[in-house]
């Protein structure tokens, strides 16, 4: 009896096997997680369920639209962490970036297309009367084309990847832009000037890459801060510019991508911190 | 009208890869408890990781952990092909045996080893689970009923019930 119960007990000294490592996992489950938009499709195309879903979603959309068009004005205001793709009542297509607003007139939209934003987005225009895009630091006017808007603080940004664009600064000055040239305005530099743009890049953040082109290193980093909703401490010189890219899939492999190139250290403090020396 | 895009109720990378610091040996030796093929319990604990961050906006913070369970009992009730199953337990304090005592005991260590095992793998599966999940993972009753969200009186039956079904079958093979 007593062997019976000192063998059960010595189920205390089993162990699990061995496998993979951890790291190994953790790696494997990165690249998934990369590609999952890949794999979702896949996924949702065995299910009708799907095509139902989401003809339903984009009626309830329409509606929604359609019937707040009787009223006021919309607003999408866009968190850290996150991107939305919406569209406006004509079908024009709208990214927005991370910790970025963008609103309209559902009202007025008939007779004049004007969208306010804050932040970044990326815009498809419906070809059709002329379409607006109002900032706190300038306007951009188009017919119907694609092109990308950056706002924020001092600096106006306007990418085009299709199209004719026209910006006008704060100051008055305008710029008309053709396809694959862009356009920057800085608060101290009124003067707009005009680059081009290499292989009609100006989308490449909706998939989640962000390229820099000689970047002042602090915008890099607030970059970033919008994009994993993290609170950068940055205590290097500020005054470094960086040209490179991070990707937004993982916040090791993003700082790794910014920091060694420009040989600064990071630590990333607790899930909502990271020191930058 | 405001729309605001507000998912970060779900979980952010940085937690993600500390839910899973912390969280997949659980989910996978409890896998392992179920098939006895480490591979396969990898595989499933990995896919249920995966699942876990795609429905990463709808899953509270507070039941994450039973979820994980839940996904990883479901993928693999999906997948499973009923082999025979046939532990590899390790032993965890076999090295220094060895060193200490005769052949002949490492012998009998090994007979005694396989006897277990054996008999651990003709335990019913939820018997079997609950009952690992004490005793080599060392957790709790409380906390084995919040994992696999059945009550403290369930987790004390199926103990009770792995108890005296390894009883009988070591009773029987010795």
């Amino acid at each position: 009896m007593n062997r019976i119960e000192d063998l059960i007990n010595h189920t205390e000294n089993l162990k699990v096997p061995e496998g993979r490592s951890k790291s190994e996992i953790w790696a494997d489950l990165q690249n998934k997680i990369g590609d999952d938009t890949v794999k979702s499709k896949k996924r949702f195309i065995k299910h009708p369920v799907f095509y139902y879903s989401v003809a339903s979603t984009i009626i309830l959309f329409f509606s929604v639209l359609f019937f707040l068009s009787y009223k006021n004005t919309t607003e999408i205001f866009v968190q850290a962490g996150q991107k939305e793709k919406v569209f406006l009542p004509d079908g024009s297509e709208v990214i927005i970036n991370s910790v970025s607003s963008l609103s309209f007139s559902t009202k007025k939209w008939e007779s004049e297309r004007i969208v306010d934003l804050e932040g970044e987005a990326f815009f498809n225009v419906k070809k059709g009367s002329r379409f607006t895009v109002k900032c706190s630091n300038g306007t951009v006017e188009v017919k119907g084309t694609i092109f990308n808007v950056f706002s924020r603080g001092d600096v106006l940004e306007v990418k085009c990847t299709e199209g004719v664009v026209s910006v006008i600064s704060k100051s008055g000055k305008t710029k008309h832009l053709e396809q694959n040239l862009g356009v920057k305005f800085n608060l101290d530099n009124n003067i707009g000037e005009i680059f081009s743009l290499n292989d009609s890049n100006t989308d490449l953040w909706t998939n989640g890459q962000f390229y820099f082109d000689n970047v002042n290193i602090e915008n890099v980093f607030k970059e970033m801060e919008r994009q994993f909703d993290i609170n950068i401490q940055f205590e290097g010189k500020t005054t470094r510019f960086f040209s490179g890219y991070f990707t937004n899939k993982d916040l090791d492999r993003a700082l790794n991508m910014v920091c060694s190139p420009m040989s600064l250290s990071y630590e990333i403090e607790n899930e909502s911190l990271v020191v930058i020396q | 009208m405001k729309i605001i895009f507000n998912k970060n109720k779900g979980v952010s990378q940085l937690e993600f890869k500390s839910l899973f610091d912390n969280h997949f040996d659980k989910i996978r030796n409890y896998v392992y408890f179920k098939c006895g093929n480490i591979e396969q319990a990898e595989d499933i604990a990995q896919e249920a990781f995966l699942k876990l961050w795609e429905k990463r906006f709808d899953v509270k913070k507070e039941t994450m952990l039973s979820y994980l369970y839940r996904i990883a009992n479901n993928i693999f009730i999906n997948q499973a092909k009923r082999e025979q199953l046939l532990f590899n337990f390790q032993n965890s304090n076999q090295s220094r045996d060895m060193d200490n005592e005769s052949p002949e005991y490492a012998m009998e260590l090994k007979e005694f080893d396989e006897k277990l095992q054996k008999a651990l793998a003709e335990l019913s599966e939820i018997n079997r689970v609950t009952f690992l999940m004490n005793r080599i993972e060392g957790l709790k009753y409380r906390e084995i009923a919040e994992n696999l969200e059945i009550s403290i009186k369930t987790v004390e039956k199926r103990m009770q019930n792995a108890l005296s079904q390894l009883r009988k079958s070591i009773e029987f093979k010795l």
